[in-house]
């Protein structure tokens, strides 16, 4: 199988700290898996986002992402891949159109199939009747879609996304996680972060667990549920493998 | 290119409408322009310059004092005042009023000023003529020392220095011209001669002239002061939104996409210089627009501008581009609104005022204007002035240019340098 992204030995540590937020970390994520990264609020997965996305330069180790190198190559791998934030990455005082066609034109994708992009995508995610309106008059749930298509115009083939259903209603919910399923089984790589344990159980094929920068436990879904011979949720395995609570 | 355009698009529409934002980049240095220039333009007119009223106590009823107070009044503008109330005043009322701050100055004139200033300069000529012409001792008059009496200024304690100064040699000019002229005609009664040629003519004669190189005649004025000023000043403000606008952006989620988007920070930050550019140089011509055509309808004269619009033009872009730069470098060093706007306006009023936007650089001291020397606006506004008032050349302006272009490039390259370096390591 094809590694979509590949870590060896990672570490990070921020100024003015004595802990590493990355200690070490070696991890790979195949092509076309949805892989859920948890862990417990300061455990080191933003660091870990924040690193392969090119936000943070790595301290030490090394990071291939599609086949490229992450120092090296950061900006071809900017071009391969989608992030959506868990806050709201879209400007308030644009209309949902206008946002779209900004970051959809940062990713170089020209202007008429940017356009053929959008219309699709809006009408996907039920918003193309509020494509002219403003996003500072959108719910919740609709930002949280605007969101997600924002970082979708440029057809990424993996896709990082931290807390995409947060604070969603259940409809916008069922959307956005239909939305991916299709897109993953359109073969796109999804790296998905979450407090939302049952989600990531029913969404992900692979799943990590993260505390203190360091991977606790990681695995097919169902082999890490099995993982002592008897079925458990992914709750008390988190809970096991954190000592914290969630 | 693609890209750069896109940004710019954005960049466009969130400046359109932020309306209070705009409200502050356009409205703001013209009502600023429309206040100060009336004001200083009125300060700096003879017709209608600022009069302080002079208490005056006249006890001498002679000829001279007559014509030297009417003298002041025509010739150096002073309005005297010879009642209180309605009525006329003692030296001690006078006083008491000018203690009180109601009136500023008093002057006093002592009796028989007149009278005993013609005696005076009587007896002086006759004792000149008693030295050169034998026999003429028996004309001088008393052979004692006659006492004109002194004329008396009071001042309100809050009168500076300078307007001391003014009053006191105006009441002196005055004063010894009609001495020279007493005198003159005290030797023609003498001599029965007719000296008049000599109170005529002046021995030393002036001529003001304030060099001009294009011989356009154009001198300094508040108008031509104010324009780039406040000009520059206007779009020196920039760096309020723009610094503002960043950080904005930085505290959304919008910078963390931003900074996985396969686009430089330079592309993103090219996108901002250009349209914050374009508004510097829409603020100028506003301003040049104010200066051409609003001040002639408020009794100024307008700015005269002919054959110097390019080179304004290229001041101006010059300028907006040292500004813009400015607030790219605090927008990315600062991280919170609290620290972009308070510093940003700071920065801008010290620029502002140690580069001569409201006080001149010539009248500072000199190490206050080795300091001007420092200010960006200080540099706008030299080339401003060169392109208004004297050569209009590129020449001539290109050290200033020069020193806007360097410190805009010097603030982008630690804007770039900070964002690589300090705001991906965090």
């Amino acid at each position: 199988m094809q590694k979509s992204i590949l870590i060896k030995n990672l570490s990070h540590q921020y100024i003015g700290t004595d802990v590493k937020a990355i200690d070490n970390l070696t991890l790979e994520v195949e092509t076309g898996e949805i892989f859920a990264l948890l862990g417990p609020n300061g455990a080191g997965k933003t660091t870990l986002i924040s690193i392969l996305t090119g936000l943070i330069k790595p301290q030490a180790g090394e990071v291939m992402i599609e086949g490229h190198d992450l120092v090296r190559e950061t900006d071809k791998i900017q071009a391969l891949i989608g992030v959506v934030p868990q806050e709201y990455a879209i400007y308030p005082k644009l209309t949902a159109k206008e946002n779209l066609q900004f970051f959809g034109s940062m990713y170089g994708v020209r202007k008429k199939e940017l356009d053929q992009r959008i219309e699709e995508g809006l009408k996907k995610m039920n918003l193309f009747e509020f494509a002219n309106r403003k996003i500072e008059t959108f719910s919740g749930g609709m930002k949280r879609r605007i969101n997600l298509l924002a970082g979708l115009l440029h057809q990424p083939k993996l896709l990082f996304l931290d807390e995409p259903t947060v604070g969603v209603d259940v409809r916008s919910k069922r959307m956005i996680i239909d939305f991916l399923t299709e897109l993953n089984q359109d073969g796109v790589t999804i790296i998905y972060t979450s407090h939302l344990l049952q989600e990531a159980q029913d969404f992900c094929s692979r799943v990590a667990v993260m505390d203190q920068g360091i991977i606790q436990v990681e695995g097919k879904t169902e082999e890490v549920l099995m993982r002592d011979g008897k079925m458990r949720s992914l709750e008390e395995i988190f809970l096991e493998n954190t000592n914290r609570n969630v | 290119m693609y890209k750069i355009y896109n940004a710019i698009v954005k960049e466009w529409i969130l400046l359109k409408r932020d309306l209070f934002g705009l409200i502050i980049i356009f409205m703001m240095p013209i009502i600023l322009i429309l206040t100060i220039t009336p004001i200083q333009y009125s300060i700096e007119s003879k017709d209608d310059q600022a009069q302080i009223p002079i208490l005056l106590i006249n006890e001498d009823d002679g000829e001279l004092s007559k014509e030297m107070l009417a003298k002041l009044e025509t010739e150096n503008n002073i309005k005297f005042i010879d009642e209180v109330k309605g009525k006329p005043f003692s030296l001690e009322e006078g006083k008491k009023v000018i203690e009180n701050g109601r009136q500023k100055v008093m002057l006093v004139i002592p009796e028989g000023f007149s009278a005993n200033a013609q005696n005076k300069i009587d007896d002086n000529i006759a004792r000149i003529l008693s030295q050169v012409i034998p026999g003429y001792e028996e004309e001088v008059s008393t052979g004692k020392e006659i006492e004109i009496g002194e004329i008396q200024i009071f001042f309100d304690p809050i009168i500076t220095g300078n307007i001391k100064s003014d009053i006191r040699s105006s009441i002196k000019q005055i004063t010894s011209e009609m001495e020279t002229e007493m005198i003159y005609k005290s030797f023609e009664n003498e001599f029965e001669a007719d000296l008049s040629f000599m109170m005529e003519e002046e021995l030393v004669n002036f001529k003001e002239q304030t060099l001009d190189l294009d011989k356009t005649n154009l001198t300094p004025s508040p108008i031509q002061h104010n324009m780039p000023a406040w000009a520059l000043f206007a779009m020196f403000l920039i760096v309020v939104p723009l610094s503002i606008n960043m950080v904005k952006e930085k505290n959304q989620g919008t910078y963390i996409r931003l900074k996985t988007l396969p686009v430089s920070s330079l592309q993103l930050i090219a996108s901002k210089i250009i349209v914050y550019l374009i508004v510097c140089v829409i603020q100028f011509y506003l301003m040049l627009l104010v200066s051409i055509y609003v001040f002639p309808m408020m009794g100024m004269p307008a700015l005269q501008v002919s054959g110097k619009m390019f080179y304004l033009f290229i001041v101006a872009v010059f300028s907006g581009l040292a500004a813009v730069g400015f607030g790219v470098l605090i927008g990315t060093v600062a991280k919170t609104l609290e620290q972009s706007a308070p510093f940003g306006s700071t920065a801008v009023v010290i620029l502002a005022a140690i580069g001569g936007l409201w006080f001149p650089v010539y009248a500072m001291s000199e190490s206050m204007q080795k300091v001007a020397r420092i200010s960006p606006m200080n540099w706008g506004l030299e080339g401003f002035y060169h392109v208004l008032l004297r050569d209009t050349s590129f020449i001539s302006i290109l050290p200033y240019l020069s020193l806007l272009l360097l410190f805009f490039i010097l603030n982008i390259v630690i804007a770039v340098i900070y964002e690589k370096k300090v705001n991906t390591q965090i």
